[in-house]
């Protein structure tokens, strides 16, 4: 079926879209610090250490860009979904403090670094079940009462594919971890892993009976198994290493994936463009998130530029005094 | 009463009051860290570099801690305000969105700057990232209280077709972006945060100088506490002239509030101000009056020819409470003797004497606090000023919350947290910058390439 684009709703797709990329990249570590401390100290601090601090700030772009797409949606999620929310801010302050003390912690401390940073790996991997679980519940609208404005989590959990989308989402990032960040396994693992979170991740969605294009399904298939199989091959592994690569390959996904429910949401029982904002502030958001997206390429690219000049010829973490 | 109205009111504004402090400190330190490396760089000075390198240290931590308390922000105003936020949405969203711009440069910029510190041939580009960061920061200080103008004077729909039908119509958002007190508030927003942050540092400054055992310590803290003098002199300038402006603006812009900060009881062409005074049946009791000073700084343009308005002229359930007459004092009054410390610091200084003598650092242990109070009073003021509206006579309080029951047990949680973190941010920061030795720090500036040349 042939639907005219939204460009404001393609936007807000977008940014959801770079937002959840950098998440996955703190996912992904997340796993990592719990099961190879050792091996995070070198390969995964360079890189977690510089981004965190920049996921909350594409966590806050998304949602106010989507307060000014659709603000009657708001108070939909804030009555249906106050008390996560709430649950959400603490456990996001406490993410942030924990890995500033982790990174700043002083010699002979009585705290150890490593439990900080494992402290950090836990709360952010519930954050992560919290958004996708949020996400899921709009998708397939399960346990989510729109007129009521109420939310059941018991309901949402009954309905298998919603736990299979938060399951399959946790499997994949599990797998791609390795990819990411190098990490030492045996080379055929995180295909396995991947593919194994990518088939109940996709099949979950499917259930969740919002998507309106499965087609599209086989662009995130493709590029999310490219990634662990390129990695297999000794002459390919360096190219989905390179961060930059390997993080355009999952936007790409998250987008089409998510573009793929368009226009719908709760289970193809409301159609978005019925909830988007007056025209005249829609023509404003787009001259802005233009405008402020080219600022923000230009600062990704002066970031990626300096980030792989330090790193060149030298693998050590960065000089600017991380460790105490 | 506690309703759960009442509960969001108290949950936002203590989330708010944390906030606050932490980004105060964040503005402070932003501007005073690309003032000292540009000082390091230009005077190959290594007490301004390795001062740079450690405040840059404590930045970061309210940094962190900035960017988890702006987001809780961010999602208690939709949370625990749905109805204002769904306007707010229609109308007046892009302040919200510029400002993720301005917040996005500022932490991109802080992430190059700090952790590539070393990996910069050219050390006038680092110091422009050290720019970018404080522009950031300072910007994102100036969208968000776009906002809050808004609130204050509405503007960008048609309000009374709005009052009368409930529908947004005629949505102008540059309009609403360009709101009639934007410039002022702003204006003396930034100014005053800018003072409070570098104060308080300040008075960080001058303890550790106290404290100080080395002869490298005590000159890296002098050499900060003259940038936090000068600094400070000039923001807090600012911060007195815009503020009388802005007080001014509400004689037209919001009448009643102003009549409640000066607590008078009838509109006046030659009105005294008044100090201190309790309101209480219908008179004002224990207070100082001085003849006709309030007309003078209302209009100080026709030397205080004008008619300032009084709360007669209003419906008694539409005041707002007023003991922000005492907060509203304990701002002007509060801002004003830092001001006179600040410039008999400026005269030790064009004298050329110390200000590390006890008197000056005393006062600037003091100055710091007293700002923070002074800063809080003002925001109480002007929040407090406009109840029982969230949107200046559009929208009340009580109709914009959310009155789930289920805010409260958590939004306790929320508090009791804040009540750990916010102090904890404030010791950490601290921590870390005793932790780490001055003279390893200077002598590291020294060795570096930039300083050999």
């Amino acid at each position: 079926m042939v639907q005219s684009v939204n460009i404001e709703v393609v936007l807000n797709l977008i940014i959801f879209s770079v937002f959840f990329t950098v998440a996955a990249t703190e996912l992904m570590a997340a796993s990592a610090i719990l099961f190879r401390y050792k091996e995070s100290e070198k390969k995964v601090f360079k890189f977690l250490l510089p981004i965190w601090e920049i996921t909350g700030t594409f966590f806050v772009f998304y949602v106010v860009n989507l307060e000014g797409l659709a603000p009657d949606v708001l108070p939909l999620l804030a009555y249906s979904f106050i008390s996560y929310i709430l649950i959400f801010l603490i456990l996001y302050v406490l993410r942030n403090t924990v890995i500033v003390s982790a990174e700043n912690i002083w010699k002979n401390s009585k705290i150890n670094r490593r439990l900080l940073y494992s402290a950090y790996a836990v709360v952010t991997f519930v954050l992560g079940a919290m958004v996708v679980m949020i996400y899921a519940a709009f998708l397939g609208g399960h346990g989510l009462n729109y007129s009521a404005k109420t939310f059941s989590l018991f309901s949402f959990i009954k309905f298998l594919p919603d736990d299979g989308f938060v399951i399959g989402i946790a499997v994949l990032f599990f797998g791609l971890g390795a990819v990411f960040y190098g990490l030492n396994v045996n080379r055929f693992l995180p295909l396995a892993v991947t593919a194994a979170g990518m088939i109940i991740a996709g099949i979950s969605l499917f259930e969740l009976g919002d998507s309106n294009n499965i087609t599209l399904f086989a662009i995130p298939a493709i590029l999310t198994l490219l990634l662990p199989l390129l990695w297999i091959i000794p002459k390919t592994k360096p190219l989905v290493e390179k961060k930059l690569v390997f993080q355009g390959f999952i936007a790409i996904s998250v987008f089409f994936l998510a573009y793929s429910q368009y226009p719908y949401l709760l289970g193809k029982t409301l159609l978005v463009t019925s909830i988007l904002n007056d025209n005249a502030m829609q023509t404003q958001m787009f001259y802005a998130t233009i405008i402020g997206g080219v600022i923000l390429l230009l600062l990704t690219y002066f970031f990626y530029d300096i980030y792989l000049e330090s790193n060149k010829g030298d693998s050590k973490e960065s000089s600017g005094d991380v460790q105490n | 009463m506690v309703t759960v109205a009442n509960f969001d009111r108290f949950l936002m504004g203590f989330t708010l009051g944390s906030h606050i402090l932490i980004v105060t400190m964040s503005i402070g330190f932003s501007i005073l860290i690309s003032l000292a490396e540009f000082l390091a760089i230009r005077w190959k000075d290594p007490y301004y570099e390795a001062m740079a390198r450690r405040f840059t240290k404590a930045f970061v931590i309210f940094f962190a801690v900035g960017t988890a308390s702006g987001a809780v922000l961010a999602v208690e105003l939709f949370a625990l305000w749905p109805s204002f936020m769904v306007i707010v949405g229609k109308v007046d969203i892009l302040p919200f969105y510029y400002e993720v711009f301005a917040f996005l440069l500022e932490s991109i910029a802080l992430v190059l700057y700090f952790y590539y510190w070393d990996s910069f041939k050219n050390r006038y580009k680092h110091w422009a990232l050290s720019v970018m960061v404080a522009v950031g920061t300072v910007m994102s200080a100036v969208f968000i209280t776009l906002i809050n103008a808004w609130m204050n004077t509405p503007s960008g729909f048609d309000i009374p077709y709005y009052i009368k039908t409930g529908i947004l119509s005629d949505i102008n958002p540059i309009a609403a972006v360009l709101t009639p007190s934007g410039f002022y508030e702003d204006a003396h927003v930034v100014t005053a945060t800018i003072a409070a942050g570098v104060f308080l540092i300040g008075t960080y400054l001058a303890y550790s100088f106290i404290k100080a055992k080395t002869e490298d310590g005590r000159i890296l803290y002098r050499k900060g506490i003259n940038l936090v003098a000068i600094v400070g002199l000039i923001s807090i300038a600012l911060a007195g002239i815009s503020g009388s402006s802005a007080a001014s603006l509400l004689i037209t812009l919001q009448p009643l509030k102003y009549a409640a900060i000066e607590l008078n009881m009838h509109s006046s062409t030659s009105a005294a101000e008044t100090i201190g005074g309790l309101y209480s049946s219908g008179k004002i009791l224990y207070y100082i009056s001085i003849p006709h000073l309030q007309s003078l700084l209302a209009f100080p343009l026709t030397l205080g020819k004008g008619t300032v308005p009084g709360l007669d002229q209003f419906p008694v359930n539409l005041w707002p409470p007023l003991f922000i007459h005492l907060t509203f004092d304990t701002m002007v009054g509060g801002g004003f003797l830092v001001g006179l410390f600040a410039l008999y610091l400026a005269w030790r200084l064009f004298r050329r004497r110390s200000i590390t003598t006890k008197l000056p650092l005393y006062g600037m242990i003091v100055s710091g606090l007293l700002l923070i109070l002074v800063y809080d009073s003002g925001w109480v003021t002007d929040e407090v000023g406009r109840q029982p509206w969230i949107i200046y006579n559009v929208m009340t309080v009580q109709s914009a919350a959310n009155t789930s029951p289920s805010i409260i047990p958590l939004g306790i949680a929320i508090i009791i947290f804040y009540l750990l973190v916010v102090p904890f941010c404030f010791y950490f920061a601290y921590r870390i910058l005793k932790n780490e030795a001055i003279q390893t720090e200077v002598d590291r500036a020294r060795r570096s390439k930039w300083f050999n040349r």
